[in-house]
């Protein structure tokens, strides 16, 4: 059984924008489906989901609003505002700059003992 | 970015209802459940699974709470209320620091208001902090201060390159009378035409001196400062072009000065300077030079300058011989000397009094805090961080210190009064001397102070409170 990774500080916030940005989501919506994704890697712990949700409605940068679930329930969906959409533009260029630096990293490390 | 700020002071002011979080919450639980039994788990399970992966309930909700922006603000609140609620409860333990602080804070505020006033404070005129005084003083003999002459002053002028201005008074008492009024007896300047806008003052009514009023031979004319056109004239506008005599010499007054400008010192009447042949005496040393240093120009190279000046005067004129010249700040010329040493004094001795104050505010505090031993072991038992323990402290002794300093300042205003009416004439206190900057300097300083106390107090009683002894000597 895969572990749940530790998410890096900050991560957290770019992974629910980037599920977000086909359309509005639920809360529960946004962690079933970011464990899909990752196939079961990343399982976000509820206790931290919505603080991160609220954390990101008081920036702006995604809008609440309530809607009828799929199985007609109540819930409160979660939208990306065009505030969001240029913060999750701006957190994957720093995130493709940092996987990019540890893949150097890691790599050089691997050719060191050679 | 405005949209995010305007949307964090709308969270600010609008706060989330709780029902909506607990709704969403419930929500989720619900959607965990119905999948874990949808795979075939009983209900009953599925709901103990689901709470034990979702964690803390409480947890994620106060976590959620505390993503609003200011959220902090409403504990504050909390703290200052409590705060304020401790200080009415303990009436006379706070009687007694609020006491010692006003006391402590009001001296201090008072003495300080003066030394400024009297020590540092720069004329309260354009230019005023290049104001300087230029004297004579003997080589020889003492090193006492003494006036110019006025030939001695002309040369000084013609030569040197240090100043922007430089004017020349004398101080003397003059008689007043005309017909119709009794005669009196004032305070009279004789001053080089330039003394008033040396200092950018312009009369009130009428005109002051025009460069032409002080050469030989000029219509004698007289400026009053604004008590005298009160108390002698009632103020009238006529007073302009009336004749008078000075001393038994005629004269037009052509000018009526500001209130509380009584330049260079408690001045009434101000006449030009005309030369005589009594005043042409190059051993006749009767004027006090005042002087703006041109910007850039530092007390110590104007006074190597005059001093040069002063040298080659030495050599031409017997009447020199051993004679210095010295560049004064206005202070240093009125308040110099003993003055100055006692008003430092003074600083001083409050100074200690705050300390004083301070270290007993402090010892009251710590008593408190030990007292306060149960209290500090309970919080921290329920959940209260370090932070949160310190935070109350100290706003409780802010709010103290507040209310202390706040008490100080009316010892501070009264000290203030209390020199004005001893000398209103004093060249200080031309302006309203009020220093509001300090009192707020001491009020951070005192502060300070005890924050460290309370700091030291507050890990006292925590390390006591975790190790369980202040319950235990309780029970002893």
């Amino acid at each position: 059984m895969p572990t749940s990774t530790d998410l890096l500080q900050g991560t957290l916030d770019l992974l629910i924008l980037q599920t977000l940005l086909p359309g509005p989501m639920h809360g529960w919506g946004v962690a079933l489906r970011i464990q899909q994704i990752s196939k079961d890697v990343l399982q976000i712990g509820q206790g931290s989901l919505y603080p991160a949700l609220y954390r990101l409605e008081y920036k702006g940068w995604i809008k609440a609003e309530w809607g009828n679930s799929e199985n007609n329930r109540r819930a409160k969906f979660y939208r990306l505002t065009a505030a969001g959409r240029r913060q999750l533009d701006s957190e994957r260029e720093t995130w493709d700059r940092l996987s990019a630096a540890i893949g150097l990293v890691l790599g050089r490390t691997v050719e060191a003992p050679r | 970015m405005i949209g995010e700020l305007l949307t964090r002071i709308r969270f600010l002011i609008f706060h989330k209802r709780r029902g909506e979080l607990d709704e969403e919450l419930r929500f989720h639980l619900e959607q965990s459940i119905a999948v874990k039994v949808g795979e075939g788990m009983p209900a009953a399970e599925a709901r103990r699974q689901a709470l034990v992966e979702f964690g803390g309930v409480d947890a994620a909700r106060e976590e959620c709470v505390r993503q609003s922006p200011g959220w902090w603000l409403g504990t504050v609140a909390q703290d200052l209320r409590y705060a304020v609620r401790g200080i009415l409860a303990h009436r006379w333990f706070s009687a007694a620091i609020i006491t010692t602080l006003a006391t402590g804070i009001g001296l201090n505020t008072m003495v300080f208001t003066l030394v400024n006033a009297v020590l540092y404070k720069p004329v309260p005129v354009p230019g005023g902090d290049r104001l300087v005084c230029i004297d004579n003083h003997s080589l020889a003999q003492s090193d006492r201060s003494g006036p110019l002459s006025y030939p001695d002053f002309q040369d000084y002028r013609a030569q040197t390159a240090s100043f922007e201005s430089f004017e020349a008074t004398s101080d003397e008492g003059g008689i007043l009378s005309e017909s119709g009024n009794p005669p009196h007896r004032y305070h009279v300047a004789r001053a080089t035409a330039g003394l008033f806008s040396m200092v950018h003052t312009n009369a009130l009514l009428g005109r002051g001196f025009l460069p032409s009023d002080d050469h030989a031979g000029a219509e004698p004319v007289l400026v009053l400062s604004y008590d005298v056109w009160q108390e002698r004239y009632a103020g009238m506008a006529s007073v302009i072009g009336r004749q008078v005599r000075v001393g038994g010499d005629a004269a037009t007054i052509i000018g009526v000065m500001p209130k509380g400008f009584r330049f260079p010192s408690g001045v009434d009447l101000w006449m030009p300077l005309t030369p005589t042949a009594d005043l042409a005496k190059r051993d006749n040393r009767q004027l006090r030079g005042y002087a703006i240093l041109k910007p850039g120009v530092t007390m110590r190279q104007a006074n190597a300058e005059l001093n040069g000046i002063a040298g080659r005067l030495a050599g031409q004129f017997p009447a020199d011989k051993d004679l210095g010249v010295r560049v004064l700040t206005f202070q240093e010329r009125f308040n110099g000397g003993n003055i100055r040493i006692v008003f430092l004094l003074m600083l001083a001795a409050v100074g200690f009094v705050l300390l004083i104050a301070c270290a007993d505010v402090a010892n009251m505090m710590l008593s408190r805090a030990l007292s306060r031993q149960r209290q500090m072991s309970i919080r921290t038992a329920l959940g209260a961080t370090r932070w949160r323990l310190i935070r109350q402290l100290l706003i409780e002794s802010v709010t103290l210190s507040t209310v202390g300093g706040c008490s100080g300042y009316g010892p501070g205003r009264g000290g203030h009064s209390l020199v004005r009416s001893i000398d209103p004439d004093h060249p200080a206190l031309l302006d309203r001397v009020h220093d509001g900057l300090y009192g707020v300097w001491l009020l951070c300083r005192s502060v300070h102070f005890e924050r460290t106390a309370v700091r030291h107090c507050a890990s006292a009683a925590l390390i006591e409170a975790r190790s369980g002894r202040g319950s235990e000597r309780r029970r002893a």
